[in-house]
């Protein structure tokens, strides 16, 4: 029933693209510490203490992976049916990711105007012009203030309001390619009981939400040196098994590749990391997750699949609930991997029992999609 | 027969007079008014309302998460094993003991975390409340009136930080009471004090023992400097119980008259009254 030919090219695909992102990561790693594209302690006030070692890792690591799976897919595996688009939208998001890691070291300080400022200048602007443009703009500065309130404030690079735009440009590219390009049989979901259910145009909003929610999620989890990387190489190898079993050639070569270059990024990214990911490999892989998942039509099975950044991206949430609306924590720190250091676990332990977490969940995603 | 506040109730003010460190003892919680710093919709405990068990777990978090070296992740403070001070505080220990608790006031104070007076009196009440009649006071004070509906819904959310002076002020909540009916669990309240008259300030009366009324506070004077405030204990000792509460002495720290800063604001209030809740 299942191809043993296509496995046999996906594991040959990962094994190259392992190979390949091995022979090239001493250039990367060169690269990224000749330009200083490192974590400075001057930005960062976690880089004291037991972290301080960690200031100076070259960040923007994710480079390999995503710079790898690009090569090998547009020389061996470019399929406009297929792998254009979720190469597309993971270009998209890490080049948001590359701006945003670049801005947060090398561009200024960046101060944002608050809603209360922007009023005060409607009544007191001495320009009339310029005081109509602040009543116009009103609107942008309801959104800034609304998505700060619930976002963290880094002072350069990217600020979340626009991080989010960016983001929804990267959903809503495969949220068009699978609405109009795919045909009417992608306009329903597959349910593990139910079977397909038609959805309709409701798809638009959902691969946008399930790409925004993802690439967040990955972001947020990469934070301990060889958690995301990990928790990744496991949710590729299920996307690959998934994509093998529902017969999508393209993609199960695509999630072997990225497999494989992840297996590289993670020898190099485990404690002491020889360098980090980055918003450039978290944002680009986490939109990929998502649209490989909803490419092999096993959105609801997402959650499973990215389980460990789920549950990173659920505690932030939760946390800044329950500091908002409540005035209390329910963590120590969020998210919750800060938690558990918090509790005093060490970073390898708090990584090895999330990937061995995530193991399980994965493989409960693949068994439930076999059935 | 002195006349008391329940048993959970004198516990909270020991805590707060005494904070929950392991390993640091005589920690006494100082004074924190959110008026300046103007934090909104943050953590109860960085606006002045934590109870003694928060302020001390958002201690250890800061330390931890600024790498301040004051606690380890089991919330123990690491002075006293540098500085050689017994572990569990008590008033028994001098010198370090006294060192590590000085540098964890400051530390404190530096980073916002401390109890205003209404905060402090709310948390106190509370405890009593639940113990001596098992009423969840945080529910049934009227904070604000459900006519203004967006407000309403914050306070009901947030009670602890909506709860101010003038909630304990108001008749809907409380009943004024005579000098001389005065117990344990009802407030001294004051509006409009200051030199400025243009704060409030709150105590609980903690003991009524014929001749004295205890009561307990948050309050920053003036004479203390930055790092001297905190809750604090005094006694209005009755001289003539007919001549209204500012015809009595009232002694905090060992000081008298004016020199008496609670004394002081009491003088200087627009209105002066003890009050009773309601329920």
């Amino acid at each position: 029933m299942f191809s043993p030919d296509l496995i046999q090219t996906a594991l040959l695909y990962l094994i190259f693209s392992a190979l390949g992102a091995f022979i090239w990561a001493p250039l990367l790693t060169k690269f990224l510490y000749k330009y200083k594209i490192t974590r400075r302690a001057e930005f960062d006030f976690t880089m004291k203490g037991d972290r301080g070692c960690k200031a100076g890792t070259p960040i923007m690591g994710g480079l390999l992976v995503i710079a790898t799976v690009t090569i090998i897919t547009l020389i061996w595996n470019w399929n406009r049916e297929s792998t254009y688009v979720p190469i597309g939208a993971m270009a998209v998001s890490a080049l948001l990711g590359a701006a945003d890691d670049l801005l947060n070291i090398f561009g200024k300080p960046r101060r944002e105007r608050t809603l209360k400022q922007t009023l005060t200048l409607i009544r007191v602007h001495k320009f009339w012009r310029t005081r109509v443009w602040y009543v116009l703009s009103l609107p942008w500065a309801f959104y800034k203030r609304a998505v700060s309130a619930f976002g963290s404030h880094p002072g350069r690079g990217i600020q979340v309001h626009e991080k989010l735009l960016f983001q929804f440009v990267a959903g809503a590219i495969p949220a068009w390619w699978i609405y109009y390009k795919l045909g009417e049989h992608w306009h329903s979901i597959w349910t593990p009981v139910l079977g397909q259910i038609p959805i309709g145009w409701w798809i638009i909003p959902l691969v946008i939400f399930a790409v925004m929610f993802t690439a967040n999620a990955v972001n947020i989890a990469d934070g301990l040196d060889g958690l995301a990387g990990g928790a990744m190489i496991i949710t590729f190898l299920g996307l690959m098994v998934m994509s093998w079993t529902a017969g999508r050639e393209s993609f199960t070569l695509l999630n072997g590749t990225v497999a494989g270059a992840l297996i590289a990024y993670t020898y190099f990214n485990v404690k002491p990391a020889r360098f980090q990911m980055g918003d450039v490999g978290a944002l680009g892989l986490g939109a990929l997750v998502a649209i490989n998942g909803i490419a092999i039509n096993r959105t609801l099975l997402i959650p499973l699949l990215g389980f460990i950044f789920y549950v990173e991206i659920v505690s932030v949430i939760l946390q800044v609930c329950f500091r908002r609306l409540l005035g209390r924590r329910l963590f120590k720190m969020a998210p919750v991997h800060h938690h558990f250091e918090f509790k005093g676990w060490s970073e390898e332990k708090i990584v090895m029992r999330f990937w061995l977490m995530h193991a399980f969940m994965v493989i409960l995603a693949v068994w439930i999609s076999m059935n | 027969m002195p006349n008391t506040l329940s048993p959970s109730a004198l516990r909270t003010i020991n805590d707060y007079l005494s904070l929950p460190f392991r390993g640091a003892g005589n920690v006494r919680c100082p004074y924190f008014n959110n008026a300046r710093r103007g934090r909104r919709g943050q953590l109860s405990v960085l606006v002045g309302k934590g109870s003694p068990r928060d302020i001390a777990e958002e201690a250890q978090i800061i330390s931890l998460q600024y790498h301040k070296q004051l606690f380890d992740h089991e919330g123990c403070c690491l002075h006293h094993r540098q500085s050689g001070a017994p572990p569990g505080g008590g008033g028994e220990q001098h010198g370090a003991g006294e060192e590590v608790a000085r540098d964890i006031r400051k530390f404190l104070i530096d980073n916002g975390l401390g109890v205003d007076c209404s905060g402090f009196v709310t948390r106190v009440l509370a405890q009593h409340f639940l113990e001596t009649k098992n009423v969840n006071l945080l529910k049934r004070l009227r904070v604000v009136s459900p006519a203004r509906f967006w407000r309403w819904l914050v306070a009901k959310l947030r009670p602890m930080e909506n709860i101010s002076v003038s909630t304990y002020a108001s008749d809907e909540n409380t009943e004024k009471v005579k000098l001389e009916n005065a117990r344990a669990g009802d407030v001294i309240v004051m509006l409009r004090t200051g030199q400025r008259r243009d704060r409030n300030h709150i105590l609980i009366i903690t003991e009524t023992d014929g001749g004295f009324i205890r009561y307990g506070c948050a309050r920053a004077w003036g004479c203390e400097g930055k790092y001297g405030h905190g809750v604090s204990e005094g006694f209005i000792r009755l001289v003539n119980p007919k001549a209204g509460l500012l015809g009595q002495e009232w002694v905090e720290l060992g000081k008298t008259g004016e020199a008496n800063e609670t004394f002081l604001e009491a003088k200087q209030a627009k209105t002066l009254e003890i009050r009773r809740l309601k329920f």
